[in-house]
């Protein structure tokens, strides 16, 4: 058996590294040279970058360097997932992104293994192979797409397999030191902020309650002491001593950040479907271990908790938190898989069950291999960052005063422009203000663009600025954002948004070329260049800023 | 302590730093080979050790504490950093170095003098 983890973790490690390695090399990180990490990691790019000022100013507390929407405390952001690559980058050779990046892959694969060891626990180490090579493929998957920004489910996800691994196994036996590893993991998991996880915690506490009143004799109640003592102290007495965001209390114990797996389609093959109906039945029909009831419950009820919060918003995204927890959830297909190979080997050849095995296998992880070559195909396209873009951030970089504020007109834009340096603001063309957009696009206007549209932006709901998430609630309370305007805010009933007035702003930058939007920005630059409200102060071929007068 | 037992004790890490090697020598055409061997120890001594040597006080198999130790590394390591931070003291190279190796000293000694808990 030694040698079958040793090859699994090998192999593990080999694969995760290997995405790693393929994006290699990043640059020295330096502000001239970070042009091509912002052209790998497209979206969300905010949070690595983020990383890096952490990782420059050995502090999570305060960032000063990149004022971004005037929020200079930087634990409204997820802390424990600036903190690990920030330290850890202290030692690696290489540039900080490519550190951060390295370990993302990592502890992707890691979270699979993870998962290996407690199924091997559980059940057999068959069935912990299966879930292992069912969940480790979409994890390639999935890291093939982290350049887009999903770093934040893996930084958090990590602690959450591990924490199960002690819970399962306070339930056989007591130990104080796991009982604090416990609260360790669960404080490093919640400071990770995404929200999965923070209900995740929730309920792990629920089932605390439960398990010490169930299994008194075996589980002591000294064991909720690791637990709860660091949950409260580790999670929140930090955010207590330094404030949330830019109030001075943590009025916000939720997540600040969606995980970009809930921005995904699902893309599951049938036979991971069938496999796991199966699975679901054999589990109900066997005789289970408490443990292994414990297992099963676990996730079930887990599914019942995010499927029901889930489906307060949109009952499509139910099932995409299949993304969020594949090592657990591939459990039930290879649970089905171990069970469909034993029942045919009693009336099929041995040889033959394991070439259908395989087949079964090869199946299920061709969708995946599919969405890597899309995704590495967006990769090598590098349309997100050019030379003309970075000259215009690098522009305002050099021409403006340090206090100026930038509207940049959408969210790709925001991320960049912090190379800027200066205070900006994001509009939204890709969620919510898609409408507007589409509508300009569409000549449905009557009036102008700028008149009908332009002129009023709109903060979006779901990036950094709104700090007030509340941990149980879908609605967020918002916040005005701390942008100098002579306008007045008013909320969209349709959609949370303020409008202010981009005139307000010291400078407009516009991509107005090489973009999604390019059709409607173009004439949209074009008028704000000939209207009188505005001067242009620097363009090239994709990139327009503009002064109001 | 005795040096054989210490050495004992970390003995199952050879499968880790079997696999670390493996990397390491897979990556040697992508990236100077120092780059990658000083990535793959640093890994191996704040993202492995530490933990390992905290879990040495639990009693589980060579596989289970080889895989958890890195979760509970990063747990282990970095929430004091970050507390201490919190606190004012800035997470200096130094201070990680500290924090790091006072767990992997605080486990052997934990294990050869004190007790397993379990």
């Amino acid at each position: 058996m030694r040698n079958v983890w040793v090859s699994l973790f090998l192999l593990a490690v080999l694969l995760a590294a290997g995405i790693g390695v393929r994006n290699l090399p990043f640059t020295d990180g330096e502000l001239e040279k970070d042009m091509p990490p912002v052209k790998t990691t497209v979206d969300q790019f905010f949070h690595m970058a983020l990383a890096k000022g952490t990782h420059d100013q050995f502090d999570v507390a305060h960032f000063p360097p990149f004022a971004t929407m005037n929020e200079r405390v930087l634990s409204s952001q997820p802390p424990m997932s600036y903190v690990i690559p920030a330290t850890f980058a202290y030692f690696s050779p290489f540039p900080f992104y490519q550190t951060f990046f390295l370990l993302a892959c990592i502890f992707l694969v890691v979270m699979c293994l993870q998962v290996f060891v407690i199924l091997r626990m559980l059940f057999s180490s068959r069935v912990a192979l299966y879930a292992f090579i069912l969940s480790l493929f979409p994890a390639v998957g999935y890291a093939s797409v982290l350049y887009i920004g999903r770093f934040m489910d893996v930084f958090a996800f990590l602690f959450v397999p591990a924490l199960v691994f002690f819970f399962l196994r306070s339930l056989q036996r007591q130990s104080l030191l796991e009982a604090v590893l416990i609260g360790c993991l669960a404080a490093a998991g919640w400071l990770a902020h995404v929200v999965e996880v923070t209900y995740f915690l929730a309920f792990l506490g629920l089932w605390e309650i439960v398990g010490i009143r169930r299994w008194r004799e075996r589980w002591p109640w000294w064991a909720a002491f690791g637990l709860t003592f660091f949950l409260l102290i580790f999670a929140f007495l930090p955010l207590f001593l330094q404030g949330y965001g830019t109030r001075g209390v943590p009025i916000d114990w939720g997540s600040p950040s969606w995980p970009a797996s809930y921005q995904d389609d699902i893309s599951l093959s049938w036979p991971v479907y069938l496999l796991s109906v199966l699975g679901a039945v054999v589990l109900l029909l066997s005789r289970l271990s408490r443990v292994q009831k414990a297992f099963a419950a676990f996730l079930l009820v887990y599914f019942f908790i995010l499927s029901s919060w889930l489906v307060g918003m949109n009952w499509t995204r139910t099932f995409r938190i299949y993304f969020l927890f594949y090592p657990f959830f591939a459990f039930l297909p290879a649970f089905g898989l171990y069970w469909a190979e034993r029942f045919a080997c009693s009336f099929i050849p041995k040889g033959l069950v394991r070439v259908l095995v395989f087949v079964a296998l090869a199946l299920i992880v061709v969708p995946f291999a599919q969405d890597w070559g899309e995704h590495v195909g967006m990769l090598q396209d590098g349309s997100f960052m050019t030379g003309a873009k970075w000259e215009g951030v690098r522009w305002i970089r050099d021409n403006t005063p340090v206090d100026a504020t930038v509207y940049a007109l959408n969210g790709l834009q925001h991320s960049y422009m912090m190379f800027s340096q200066r205070f900006h603001v994001k509009g939204d063309t890709g969620f919510v203000g898609v409408e507007n957009m589409r509508t300009i696009c569409d000549g449905r206007f009557n009036g102008t663009v700028k008149g009908a549209f332009m002129n009023w932006a709109f903060l979006a709901e779901h990036d950094h600025h709104i700090l007030d998430r509340g941990l149980f609630s879908i609605e967020s309370e918002l916040v005005p954002p701390p942008v100098p305007t002579k306008g007045n805010f008013s909320k969209n009933f349709e959609s949370p948004n303020f409008w202010f007035n981009i005139s307000d702003f010291d400078y407009v930058y516009i991509n107005y070329n090489n973009n999604q939007f390019a059709q409607c920005l173009a004439p949209f630059a074009q008028e704000l260049a000939n209207s009188k409200d505005y001067e242009p102060v620097f363009y090239n071929d994709e990139v327009i800023v503009l002064r109001p007068l | 302590m005795r040096m054989k037992e210490i050495v004992g004790l970390l003995a199952p890490l050879k499968y880790s730093a079997f696999v670390l090697l493996v990397l390491f020598l897979a990556s040697l055409i992508l990236v100077p080979a120092w780059k990658s061997f000083v990535f793959l120890v640093a890994f191996f001594v704040f993202l492995i050790l530490p933990g390992y040597c905290v879990l040495l006080c639990c009693r589980m198999s060579e596989l289970e504490r080889s895989v958890m130790a890195i979760p509970v590394s990063a747990a282990i390591v970095n929430l004091p950093a970050y507390l201490l931070n919190v606190l004012g003291l800035k997470f200096y190279p130094w201070v990680v170095v500290v924090i790091a190796l006072f767990w992997c000293f605080a486990g052997i000694y934990a294990r050869r003098n004190i007790f397993i808990m379990d």
